[in-house]
């Protein structure tokens, strides 16, 4: 187990270092200033607007706005780090290299899991920051250090629990894997998230950082009431619970991810 | 070191190897086949790569692929490119070393001196992307041996080397079979591998055709049917001759100078030829072998196989 960690996280820092190309720094920069250019936009459109919106008003959709476009860019950026961790270095015909070593399969597997995520993280901690700047600079925000701690929070259990199972999918599904990804986003957390039901949205990833965010933040969603929230979504659990939840879907599909790699054959004869 | 029995690998429906049995002690061996033959899958078996559809493969005595840590013990240097532009070849081997279970300090003391034993020390901190082929298919050696493995297995080494490279590659790998431990070197290029001397493995359409010394299956390929060309200054003379001593299947003047021989005793014909030049004192100055491509070699290979063609030249 130690050898398979301290193997995983070599592969992290090799993965890391050698990602710092001009590319993938301009795609990670343009993630991480896309959510505070679009609050700095929504602000200044509430500034000049006309029928003038109150600041409490504001503060609101900025912050569900914050966590909304976050969110979004954390999955882009989770999907384009973890998923193509197969099918990457099939493609590249660097697999080969790697999977002759013992316990090559499993170290590449988390170590991709865990450079996914620590990328993915760094983008979100960014964005957050700025955001939370943002918020606290044009509208004073009440407790903006318990907002940015409060998001810091959400979305490491988010990029760790969504992380394992865009990693788990690269595993399974080596040629469609972002296919299969986005999929799973749209079918899970949009659609079955989304349904008004006390069981069905509670096996989405959302509706537990949901939930969360609803404790660690106070309430957050605009122009709503929390017993209208309730009719809708259902009694939540303890905090501690949906932590575990979330660590144990990750835990979960790590595991899953790694028992696949291990016993599939990936066919790397390129020129036999 | 490495045990087949009646190992057997289906892409669906396609055949990557097909029954092949084997038994390899510590030692040098030349797996030979033309592109396609089923090499790389056989070396992916041995290597837990891929699972035998029918059949065991066992390396050092366990099953490879189930137990991944037997690959401590073997260094592979594959076919492929290495595909990391931006990494140095020092970074590259250190992580490739690294993967072996080695810390990063132990790791680079040993992906240095590896670099230095293949001859690229000095552009160890250059990024990979300003190798020459040489200097790449060097580090790719390099990784392979960094850890000292028991077993090293080469997918064509000499892939776009030029002479100097090539021969310094097989420098390397007879000082490396000379240590006693394990080599496998899988190439279609006859020359190359023979200038190591290993054992032969010859396969071809997923089959082992021929196993042995090179002698042991220079005497399978003796008595097979051979063509040849001969530029003397006497061709119908010399023709008549060979008619006369030697069971000729057919024969073309192609020129003034030149036939074309067709025989089933190549064997037979090499012994004529030097009796019948030194007795009637013809000059000859040139004899070349018109199918002595590994291709053709594999064909004739197949069809003995098969039982298409018998020893000794009947069909």
């Amino acid at each position: 187990m130690k050898t398979i960690l301290q193997n995983a996280l070599a592969t992290c820092l090799y993965e890391i270092r050698s990602s710092f190309t001009v590319q993938r720094t301009a795609v990670s920069l343009v993630l991480a200033l896309f959510p505070p250019t679009m609050l700095g936009l929504l602000i200044l459109g509430a500034r000049f607007s006309e029928t003038g919106i109150s600041s409490s008003i504001l503060q609101d959709f900025t912050s569900l706005l914050t966590i909304i476009l976050i969110g979004l860019v954390s999955l882009l950026s989770l999907i384009l780090w973890a998923t193509p961790n197969v099918s990457a270095e099939l493609e590249g015909r660097s697999w080969v290299f790697i999977a002759s070593r013992p316990r090559g399969r499993i170290s590449i597997f988390l170590g991709k899991f865990l450079a996914a995520f620590s990328v993915s993280y760094a983008i979100c901690i960014v964005s957050i920051s700025l955001c939370t700047l943002l918020i606290d600079s044009q509208l004073r925000a009440e407790n903006a250090a318990w907002f940015w701690i409060s998001l810091a929070g959400i979305f490491f259990l988010a990029c760790l629990v969504y992380g394992g199972i865009f990693s788990l999918l690269g595993v399974l599904f080596i040629k469609r894997a972002m296919t299969f990804s986005v999929g799973f986003v749209i079918g899970s957390d949009i659609i079955i998230g989304s349904v008004p039901g006390v069981l069905m949205n509670k096996f989405s990833i959302r509706y537990h950082l949901q939930e969360i965010a609803l404790v660690w933040l106070g309430w957050f969603l605009p122009s709503s009431s929390e017993e209208a929230y309730r009719t809708i979504f259902g009694d939540g659990y303890s905090v501690t619970a949906h932590i575990c939840i979330i660590i144990g879907v990750t835990l979960a599909t790590l595991c899953l991810g790694a028992s696949a790699i291990v016993t599939r054959e990936y066919i790397t004869v390129y020129e036999d | 070191m490495i045990e087949l029995k009646n190992t057997t690998k289906l892409y669906k429906d396609v055949i990557g190897v097909n029954d092949i049995c084997l038994n390899l002690k510590a030692g040098t061996y030349g797996l030979l086949g033309p592109n396609g033959s089923g090499k790389t899958t056989l070396i992916n078996l041995i290597l837990g790569q891929l699972k035998p559809t029918i059949g065991s493969v066992t390396l050092f005595g366990v099953n490879p692929w189930k137990k991944s840590q037997l690959l401590r013990r073997v260094g592979l240097c594959p076919s492929v490119e290495i595909n990391y532009p931006r990494a140095t070849g020092l970074e590259w081997v250190t992580y490739m070393v690294q993967l072996h279970g080695f810390r990063f300090m132990q790791a680079e003391k040993k992906a240095k001196e590896s670099l230095d034993f293949v001859g690229l020390s000095h552009a160890m901190n250059r990024p990979m992307r300003n190798y020459s082929l040489g200097m790449r298919q060097r580090a790719k050696i390099g990784q392979a041996i960094a850890h000292n493995p028991d077993l090293l297995i080469l997918d064509e080494p000499f892939n776009g080397l030029d002479p100097i490279g090539r021969h310094e590659m097989s420098s390397f790998l007879k000082t490396w079979a000379s240590q006693g431990k394990g080599l496998i070197l899988a190439s279609h290029i006859l020359h190359e591998v023979e200038a190591i001397n290993p054992s032969f493995l010859l396969i071809s359409g997923g089959r082992l055709l021929a196993s042995g010394s090179p002698a042991e299956v220079r005497n399978i390929l003796a008595d097979t049917p051979y063509e040849l060309t001969i530029r003397t200054t006497a061709p119908k003379q010399l023709a008549t001759l060979l008619i006369e001593n030697c069971e000729i299947q057919s024969l073309k003047f192609i020129s003034n100078n030149e036939i074309l021989l067709s025989t089933r005793s190549a064997s037979q014909l090499f012994k004529v030829i030097p009796e019948v030049i030194q007795q009637h004192q013809i000059s000859i100055t040139e004899i070349r072998s018109t199918d002595d491509s590994l291709n053709t070699l594999f064909s004739m290979l197949m069809k003995l196989h098969r039982g298409e063609l018998m020893q000794g030249g009947t069909s």
